[in-house]
């Protein structure tokens, strides 16, 4: 009634002083907006109060403990600066870790946007029957917890117990005979494959929504202006996709990062440490051995500092925006 | 209709090939998990039969009744309370500070800007601290430490479900509530809470769900007694026949609950889990 559409609103909080707020209650005035900004910490505060306990104590202790010695052979907590840091950063274990956390995070990212997309284009052509039963069949692993996804695809693929070697040989004619855990890249693909059949189910979801947002008029006065189906797609569709598209592929980027249950249950890390991801490191170096969490801190800082560097401007300008 | 018969004829090849495309992921989805859903309920002598065997050869139950001697049902009974516990006080902290944000903007963009980069920060930056906060506090292999933590991995989630429905309703509402002289106490609890149901139920059940699938923080956090049923289920690595039955059944008793919750509300998973980036 009184109050601006929504989006002012919203445009009005993003200033500081949220000046909006007043010319649209003029009637009521300061006292209102003192009261309602009260109502409103109140209810916040709660929240605000559990994350500082579980989250902002948790990280500046840890900052604490990456700079201090901090583990079961030395007693006390002599100060050592950036030690740990140095300690970390020149481990090739660390270093090689963090490129396959990185690697591997990219690229189930890259396959499970395409597939996403792939899905969602062609869903989004088709009937309430076939979306009916498509879409529910395509969300549902991403509910099933990544220690039972892994081990669905240990039984599905070890040689040992797993079908998947005996049908491929009947597809290919020959005896297959691949160790799908153990042998390397093999071990690698079977990670990768279980994380896309979990997660192209978020990908699909976030790209679907994008696709059935876009106002179908622009795509028929391109229809109008003769553009064939093909050119819709690539010069109407596509671009109008691209916030979905970068959405998708960031948070699910973000999250594949952390990549760690299902390659527990898969190889263990191994052989060696061939698919060992930086969650390994950390769990390893803090909660095992001479459990020194000084270290595990300090590369976790690292891992922190390295991801904030790269998503910090892209939060600012895709998701805030 | 007329419409969509003509260019269903014309398009025909494509229609043909994106059927295909969605059949085979359909397999590529369902096999896997059917696969496992036999298993729990073969007779073990099935495991190790070639040509693999598809349908059990005698149906049997035996693979459940073994639960019991593997913890599984205690670890499914600990995942259940923690995860219902948690999702409560996640869910009943989170959506009043979620409509607060989308009604009073309250903290403004820092704030979400702060909200989102805690759903984005890898929780395993905050392990060890963690551990220790909870180690300190004497609460480690006890239900309560890790239904605490839960409840804070879970709360800007919840909050973020119920802000991006706040924002889309109208002022108005509100308005002519306190016109009428309701309060804001009134106004929230009799008018707003009713409305935002079924986003506060849907953040409540994906609260429930990554509560019930959280694995790293349970296996840090839990040693005997509370162990939760993920945690339990990773410890199934062994491959002896007589272990796989049980490690099938224990799949099944925590994937179908999970996924038969998230396919309620699987609509609002897009803002639940991406945190409504979708509209940047």
């Amino acid at each position: 009634m009184l109050h601006a559409p929504e989006e002012e609103l919203i445009d009005a909080a993003t200033d500081k002083a949220d000046t909006d707020m007043t010319s649209t209650t003029p009637q009521r005035g300061h006292g209102l907006r003192q009261a309602d900004r009260r109502w409103g910490r109140i209810l916040v505060a709660p929240t605000v109060v559990l994350l500082i306990v579980a989250s902002i104590i948790p990280l500046i202790y840890s900052v604490w403990a990456s700079l201090v010695t901090h583990n079961l052979r030395v007693s006390g907590h002599p100060f050592v600066g950036l030690d740990n840091y140095t300690a970390v950063l020149s481990d090739p274990v660390f270093r090689s870790e963090l490129i396959f956390t990185f690697a591997m995070a990219a690229t189930v990212t890259i396959i499970e946007v395409g597939l996403g997309l792939i899905l969602a284009l062609i869903l989004s052509q088709r009937s309430k029957a076939w979306r009916r039963i498509m879409i529910p069949l395509i969300v549902a692993p991403m509910f099933i917890s990544s220690v039972v996804v892994g081990q669905i695809w240990r039984l599905f693929s070890a040689r040992t117990f797993g079908p998947l070697n005996h049908y491929l040989g009947l597809v290919t004619g020959t005896d297959v005979t691949i160790d799908w855990l153990v042998t390397t890249p093999w071990n690698m693909i079977t990670i990768a494959v279980a994380d896309v059949w979990q997660w192209t189910a978020l990908t699909f979801l976030i790209i679907f929504a994008g696709l059935t947002g876009i106002d179908q008029q622009v795509l028929e006065a391109a229809e109008v202006d003769g553009a064939n189906k093909w050119n819709r797609l690539r010069y109407v569709t596509l671009p109008l996709m691209a916030p979905a598209l970068a959405t998708a592929a960031f948070f699910r980027f973000a999250d594949a990062l952390r990549l760690y249950d299902k390659i527990v249950v898969l190889t263990g890390g191994g052989p060696g440490r061939a698919t060992s991801t930086i969650s390994f490191y950390l769990v390893e170096k803090g909660f095992s051995g001479s459990f020194n969490l000084a270290l595990s801190a300090a590369a976790s800082w690292i891992f922190l500092i390295l991801i904030s560097l790269m998503f910090y401007r892209i939060i600012q300008r895709r998701v805030l925006a | 209709m007329n419409a969509d018969r003509k260019r269903w004829v014309r398009i025909k090849p494509t229609y043909v090939v994106g059927s295909l495309v969605l059949v085979v992921y359909g397999l590529f989805v369902l096999i896997p998990f059917l696969w496992t859903a036999t298993i729990a309920f073969k007779p073990p002598e099935d495991f190790v039969s070639t040509p693999p065997r598809i349908l059990p050869s005698a149906p049997t139950f035996v693979h459940f009744k073994s639960l019991n001697g593997l913890n599984a049902w205690t670890g499914l009974r600990n995942s259940l309370i923690v995860s219902l516990a948690s999702s409560t006080i996640s869910v009943v902290f989170g959506s009043v500070a979620g409509y607060a944000i989308a009604r009073y903007k309250t903290g403004g963009r820092n704030f979400s800007f702060w909200l989102i980069s805690q759903r984005l920060m890898p929780p395993l930056a905050i392990l060890v601290p963690i551990f220790l906060l909870v180690n300190t506090v004497g609460l480690v292999d006890n239900l309560i430490g890790l239904t605490l933590i839960y409840s804070v991995f879970t709360i800007t989630f919840t909050a973020w479900v119920v802000r991006s429905f706040y924002i889309m309703i109208p002022d108005d509402y509100e308005q002519a509530a306190r016109i009428d002289g309701a309060n804001r106490v009134q106004v929230l609890w009799h008018i707003m809470l009713p409305l935002g149901v079924p986003a506060i139920l849907a953040g409540g059940a994906f609260a429930f769900v990554v509560s019930f699938t959280e694995f790293l923080f349970a296996s840090i956090l839990t040693r005997t007694k509370s162990t939760t049923l993920p945690v339990v289920i990773s410890h199934m690595l062994g491959v002896q026949a007589t272990f796989l039955g049980p490690l099938a059944a224990m799949v099944l008793i925590s994937a179908v609950p999970a996924v038969l919750i998230g396919l309620l509300f699987y609509r609002h998973a897009v803002t639940g889990l991406s945190m409504g980036g979708v509209k940047g």
